[in-house]
């Protein structure tokens, strides 16, 4: 049991074992006895997984709430669907592109909103993320392309043939690996010094800075990380769905992170991904009870903020732990 | 491009400007003051135009007048019934969940909030449908008028500016020239205080709110012969309310009401004018750009808006 053992660092056995050993079986198992709907739900949440632990980092980790973290989503799947159109198949190409062009946006985003806190982040990065959607409804590409047609990709990007993603099940293998190795990588940098100090900026800035840390640039540097976990995320999601448009830029979809991550469990690594997993199967069991599943919904996050303030995860964490 | 065309966009501006400052003014003072992330303030916008326009809808339907004034009559009768009834949803909202979440953090706000936005939104769907819903403007302000001889604009935008530039004028007084306007004032600047001089700072946000919801309904009931009402409208005007406060500085109805009229000017004329510059691609995408461009700028500026409160 190494890998939650890695998680946790705890020697004993308790409840979280179970839960992330589950998990990983079950997402595991999904291709070889479910069907094509199961496993495109199980890639689903793999996918958005990696873009709710990319916000953890930022809202648990760091204290920066977020509310534009579709934007990144949506550019790392544009910059998927952009190369494709001009012929850049490669995903070698195509991946490292969506990520360093999403650090180059959250760069700049970073560096204007970080400047601000609290409620202003708030509102800031909500209204960064319209932007960039209004951006994506009005810019075309050729004559049927862009704008709220959106951008469709003919074939998932291959990686030099090594892998044939025309298999649902070999793409669903790829993303948990990925997530995988995204987990483990934030698991180092959350517990590294740079982590340490984001957790300190969080509890008090002013004393990090009397420390002589210079708060902006650790904030902006996580805000850049955050983006580029993100933008690969977008980019996967873009080609599980081989589409993306507007709509994935939606700020109710920032929303949605939102929920995902404090549902799951905010400031923990394991949280976002129980709560992803949560939310696109209450979203697929309660859309087809009824169409008005949001007036469902809705009151359920209030009992949440009411009654389940740790999360999910918060039930299954030994009290004495808080890693 | 003729000069009339441009002054009556340049109007219209102003008019939507207006619209902007009755959203902008509670909302900014609901984060300034209750430190409050709310996300609903769209949601209220929206209700109020539902409210209304079904209220004219059933007053018209009940009396079957024809008269012109008194369908006018019916008319304001059925705002000011759509701000109530809004008012009142709002009340028991901030009464029965919003009291109990002050002392929480912004994430709570923002969680609770956000659905209460999405049962809202669905709420409005079951009752009104998902169909946008219209109704006409008062037979009296039909026809345009000429404003100065040779320019002649849509009296009902007109009329609806002046109301609420009245209203303007009126939280002005109300802000300045009252005792309860001094403790929002003060409320603004320095919480804490306030509520150490003993102040009922619950009934304070009570009142703010229910002033903001209604100012909220005013301009949803009041855009509806315009634009229509539908599900989902009340978010888009919400997000560059954000802007607006963004811009102005939390806190501020002086800030609120210049940044309501430049973003209000800006974005009519960038639809406007943009697209014939820059061809009917790209045109429509930078004019929507340009009110969020304008606010990175003053962001770069004056990270905290160009009139913060409590900053003297």
């Amino acid at each position: 049991m190494w890998p939650s053992r890695l998680l946790f660092g705890a020697s004993r056995f308790d409840l979280r074992h179970l839960v992330v050993l589950a998990g990983l079986a079950i997402l595991l198992l999904v291709p070889i006895v479910g069907d094509a709907y199961v496993m495109r739900v199980a890639s689903r949440i793999v996918v958005l997984a990696m873009i709710a632990i990319s916000l953890d980092i930022l809202l648990g980790y760091g204290g920066l709430i977020s509310f534009g973290h579709a934007m990144f989503l949506g550019s790392g799947g544009y910059v998927v669907g952009v190369l494709a159109f001009f012929g850049f198949q490669n995903g070698f190409i195509a991946y490292p592109a969506a990520i360093i062009l999403s650090v180059i946006l959250a760069g700049i985003v970073g560096y204007l909103v970080l400047r601000t806190v609290g409620v202003y982040f708030i509102m800031i990065t909500l209204a960064f993320a319209q932007m960039l959607y209004y951006v994506a409804n009005g810019v075309q590409i050729g004559e049927d392309y862009g704008g709220d047609e959106g951008l469709p990709l003919s074939e998932r990007n291959p990686l030099f043939g090594l892998l044939d993603f025309g298999d649902p099940a070999i793409f669903h293998y790829f993303t948990v690996v990925i997530l995988g190795v995204i987990l483990y990588g934030s698991y180092r940098l959350v517990n590294s010094r740079f982590g340490r100090v984001i957790q300190a900026c969080r509890d008090n800035e002013r004393r990090v800075k009397s420390l002589g840390y210079n708060t902006f640039r650790y904030r902006l540097a996580v805000f850049m990380i955050s983006g580029g976990i993100a933008g690969l995320a977008g980019a996967l999601h873009m080609n599980l769905q081989k589409f993306v448009s507007p709509d994935e830029l939606h700020w109710i979809i920032s929303g949605d992170l939102l929920i995902m991550v404090i549902v799951g469990g905010a400031n923990s690594l394991i949280g976002p991904i129980i709560g992803t997993a949560v939310f696109v199967l209450l979203e697929e069991v309660i859309s087809n009870l009824t169409e008005h599943w949001m007036a469902i919904f809705g009151p359920l996050l209030l009992i949440v903020v009411f009654f389940g303030r740790q999360g999910i995860y918060g039930l299954i964490r030994p009290k004495a732990d808080d890693g | 491009m003729s000069f009339l065309l441009v002054a009556e966009q340049l109007l219209n501006g102003v008019q939507f400007g207006i619209m902007l400052f009755l959203m902008a003014a509670g909302l900014t003072l609901i984060f300034g003051i209750m430190d409050f992330v709310n996300l609903i303030h769209g949601s209220l916008y929206m209700l109020g135009g539902f409210f209304g326009a079904k209220s004219i809808e059933l007053l018209l339907a009940l009396t079957g007048w024809e008269d012109m004034w008194l369908v006018t009559l019916l008319f304001v009768l059925g705002v000011i019934l759509g701000v109530c009834i809004t008012v009142i949803v709002s009340g028991i909202v901030e009464l029965t969940i919003f009291r109990r979440l002050y002392s929480g953090t912004h994430l709570d706000h923002v969680l609770a909030t956000f659905g209460l936005l999405l049962f809202f939104n669905e709420f409005a769907k079951i009752l009104f449908g998902s169909e946008p819903m219209n109704v006409p403007k008062p037979p009296t302000l039909e026809s345009p008028v000429e404003i100065i001889p040779g320019i002649t604009y849509s009296s009902y935008r007109l009329a609806i500016t002046v109301v609420g530039v009245v209203v303007a004028i009126g939280l002005y007084l109300l802000i300045t020239r009252t005792r309860i306007g001094m403790l929002i004032r003060a409320g603004a600047s320095n919480r804490e205080m306030v509520t150490g001089l003993g102040i009922n700072i619950n009934k304070l946000y009570t009142i703010v709110f229910a002033i903001g919801a209604g100012l909220a309904a005013l301009a949803g009931v009041m855009t509806t012969p315009l634009t229509s009402v539908q599900v989902g409208i009340g978010e888009e005007i919400m997000i560059l309310t954000f802007v607006v406060i963004v811009i102005g500085g939390i806190g501020s109805i002086r800030g609120a009401f210049i940044a309501s009229i430049l973003i209000g000017i800006i974005d009519t004329m960038g639809r406007f004018l943009l697209p014939s510059v820059l061809g009917y691609t790209a045109g429509p995408a930078v004019a929507s750009m340009a009110i969020y461009l304008a606010m990175a700028a003053v962001l770069f500026f004056r990270p905290s808006g160009l009139f913060a409160a409590g900053r003297g």
